[in-house]
């Protein structure tokens, strides 16, 4: 069969000043009510610490190739388990690092052709301060915005808080899984219990969750009405008396479990059962033959598809997922395998992006009215470590794309000497003696202006716009 | 092949009505309902003293009102549970939530760490260490599952049992029986199986509404013939197993 795919396989394993002149002055709620249309967010997360040099930050292999300097590329050792950079060399003069015409952005050899080819729709912040070099920190910092307590997650994550942004508006009904988390860690501090992270971790997982209650143990309709009757009456009577927390939670989940157990959103995730539906989400792909991909394609391919349908079929207002994961390479693994898994996330992310781009909604994209997040732990080392791997680094990297947000447009930089973080000028983006350091609080703010959602929750790490990020 | 019986599928629109219109305003609450009644003195929410015909009397405050956060069960604590409180089918395996229907008693566990283990929370112990025990829509809706394949096992194995005495699920009635002091027998045995608790002596509220549940499924099952126990009288146990099994009194302690 040409497009046989096993459940497991076919996700298996996957296991948050200028915007609000954009938007006229818009309160979230007001903007959806004149278009009926809530904001998404999907936040794409590459687990382990990437190596930015490769991706979204590169120095020329040229002009760093001394082993021994504070900078050291090493892009031919890196080819060692992604052949593909040794063709990035080629093509780019030996220095791996490919410029974008129109916008003058770089990217390092790891990134596909596929995302370079968007470069006009993104937004690449760079010399990002991470704060921390605890893989749980930095993730977690990067899920919230706000700078964990210890190694615990301090608020909520990007997409609880865009998800609760978006309940209660209008007459419509909340989406049935309004913050869809693939293969990730999700955050619900004080906010909706109804719109806390539903985590799946594969397929199967999925299938679970939309598909239909089995029919040999179904309810005739009035046992079924006296069943939700008598939870009614429990739900409302002593146990959450006891003001517990746990049971406010099992309530608020009752209706969205009722939706799931029609199996009605089962048609927009069965994609074994509906090979059209499969060959046009594979096309953002580039792919043709979902069974001839690699495993690891096969989950950050999977994962990737998976948010898509979640957004497109109005399943979820958010989508938080992890594309890749084994990226904390301190040894030889960082030649034989980093630069090979960044590149299958970055293509997942290229996929992603190029759906969202192409799938109309209403007068215009889905991208139009969807912020796209893509970060990790922190950065790599800029030079090898003695046993031929990196160790980690603070000054960072992310992408961003979408909604409001600058298209072909580079804000922040690292030094040359040491790759460290930058002081920016936030309105220009560019590096400026007396500006701001980009932090992960900063670029939450950001966003959430770009979506046109309040950011008081993070009022605490002192956040700071940058309007660089956003469209005039 | 999943498929929806339109016939039996769950009427959604009355489940969203009421979730979002009944609300609870009918219920009584809080130390009203955990006050003993008594002849000679009233309970108040205070705990205050009352005047009564044999003249003043201090009264003892209601039981206070738990304050420990509640837990959800744990995937293991739910993997260990289920077939103590289903017990064994009528060949003696134990009933648990299995793949395949559950009609293979040596099918996969759910509860197992290469089926739902994940879903409903359970840590790998690669990325994550700890369990997240939140009961959200996976969690509810999965349970939703669970419940009605191991009341449907349960109901069919008590159907088949010899010894009337093994029953589980109708241990303190019979397979025919919709006497009303027999259907309140077993629904105290089975607020107690379930829950964990006996429920209070004379009226009380939540064996009322099982009774409820329990003629309600059986007089549908009567009316229209096409339930999914042999009989009506054991449709009725069947749902009110799932309802109890659905409960967050049964998840949440």
């Amino acid at each position: 069969m040409p497009h046989h795919i096993s459940r497991r396989n076919l996700l298996g394993g996957f296991g948050a000043a200028a915007g609000v002149l954009s938007l006229g002055g818009l309160s979230l709620r007001q903007t959806m009510a004149a278009d009926g249309k809530a904001p998404l967010v999907v936040q794409v997360t590459f687990s382990g610490g990437w190596d930015t040099q490769l991706t979204l930050d590169p120095r020329s292999n040229i002009d760093f190739a001394d082993p021994e300097g504070t900078i050291y590329p090493a892009y031919d050792l890196a080819a060692t388990g992604d052949p593909l950079i040794l063709d990035a060399l080629a093509d780019t003069n030996g220095t791996g690092v490919f410029t974008d015409g129109p916008s003058g952005m770089t990217f390092g050899p790891s990134i596909p052709a596929s995302l370079r080819a968007m470069a006009s729709d993104l937004c690449l912040v760079r010399g990002v301060d991470m704060g921390t070099l605890t893989h749980a920190v930095g993730k977690r910092y990067f899920l919230t915005g706000k700078f964990p307590r210890g190694l615990s997650a301090n608020g909520s994550s990007l997409g609880t808080r865009v998800a609760y942004e978006g309940l209660g508006t209008g007459s419509r009904m909340p989406p049935a899984i309004p913050n869809l988390v693939i293969g990730m860690e999700t955050y619900n501090e004080g906010l909706d219990a109804s719109i806390s992270g539903v985590a799946i971790s594969d397929f199967e997982d999925m299938e679970d969750l939309v598909n239909a209650l089995r029919p040999e143990t179904l309810l005739a309709p009035g046992a079924a009405e006296a069943v939700e009757a008598y939870l009614d009456r429990v739900t409302c009577g002593e146990l959450r008396a006891d003001g517990a927390k746990k049971v406010t939670t099992f309530e608020a989940s009752r209706l969205s479990a009722a939706i799931l157990s029609s199996g009605a959103l089962w048609s927009s995730f069965d994609l074994e059962g509906n090979p059209d539906l499969l060959a046009g989400l594979l096309s953002h792909f580039g792919v043709a033959d979902f069974a001839s991909l690699d495993s690891q394609r096969k989950k950050s391919y999977g994962a990737a598809m998976l948010a898509c349908q979640a957004l497109a079929s109005g399943t979820s207002h958010a989508v938080s997922l992890e594309v890749v994961d084994g990226l904390d390479t301190h040894d030889e693994e960082w030649q034989t395998e980093h630069s090979a898994n960044l590149r299958v996330g970055f293509e997942a992310v290229a996929g992603l992006l190029s759906f969202l781009k192409n799938t109309p909604d209403g007068s215009g994209v889905l991208l139009d009215r969807t912020v796209v997040l893509v970060t990790s732990d922190f950065a790599r080392e800029p030079k090898l470590n003695p046993r031929g791997g990196r160790d980690h680094h603070l000054a960072s990297s992310c992408l961003v794309a979408g909604m409001n947000i600058q298209g072909g447009k580079v804000v922040g930089a690292t030094t040359d000497d040491t790759f460290g973080s930058m002081t920016i000028d936030p309105r220009s983006g560019s590096p400026s003696g007396r500006g701001m350091l980009i932090r992960p609080t900063d670029i939450h703010a950001t966003v959430l202006e770009a979506m046109g959602l309040g950011w008081d929750h993070l009022g605490n790490q002192t956040p700071q716009l940058i309007p660089a990020m956003l469209k005039a | 092949m999943r498929s929806v019986n339109s016939r039996h599928a769950t009427p959604l629109g009355s489940l969203a009505l009421a979730l979002l219109l009944a609300g609870c305003g009918t219920t009584t609450t809080g130390a009203e309902d955990e006050g003993v009644a008594s002849d000679t003195t009233t309970t108040g929410d205070d705990g205050a003293t009352e005047e009564t015909e044999e003249g003043p009397s201090i009264t003892p405050s209601p039981p206070p009102t738990k304050s420990r956060v509640g837990k959800r069960m744990t995937v293991a604590q739910l993997r260990a549970s289920m077939p103590v409180i289903a017990g064994p089918d009528d060949e003696g395996f134990p009933i648990t939530w299995r793949a395949n229907s559950g009609t293979n008693p040596t099918g996969t566990e759910m509860f197992a760490s290469n089926k739902l283990g994940p879903a409903l929370g359970d840590p790998d112990y690669i990325e994550r260490v700890e369990e997240a025990a939140i009961p959200n829509a996976l969690y509810v809706k999965l349970m939703d599952d669970m419940a009605r394949q191991v009341c449907t096992n349960m109901a069919e194995a008590d159907r088949k049992r010899v010894d009337t005495d093994a029953r589980v699920l109708l241990r303190d009635t019979t397979l025919e029986s919709i006497e009303p002091a027999d259907v309140e027998a077993n629904l105290r045995y089975l607020h107690l199986r379930f829950f964990g608790e006996r429920p209070r002596a004379g009226e009380d509220p939540t064996i009322e509404a099982l009774e409820n549940l329990f003629f309600t499924a059986h007089d549908e099952a009567v009316t229209n013939d096409d339930q999914v126990a042999k009989t009506p009288v054991l449709e009725g146990w069947r749902v009110v197993c799932i309802a109890m099994m659905k409960s967050p009194e049964f998840h949440i302690y």
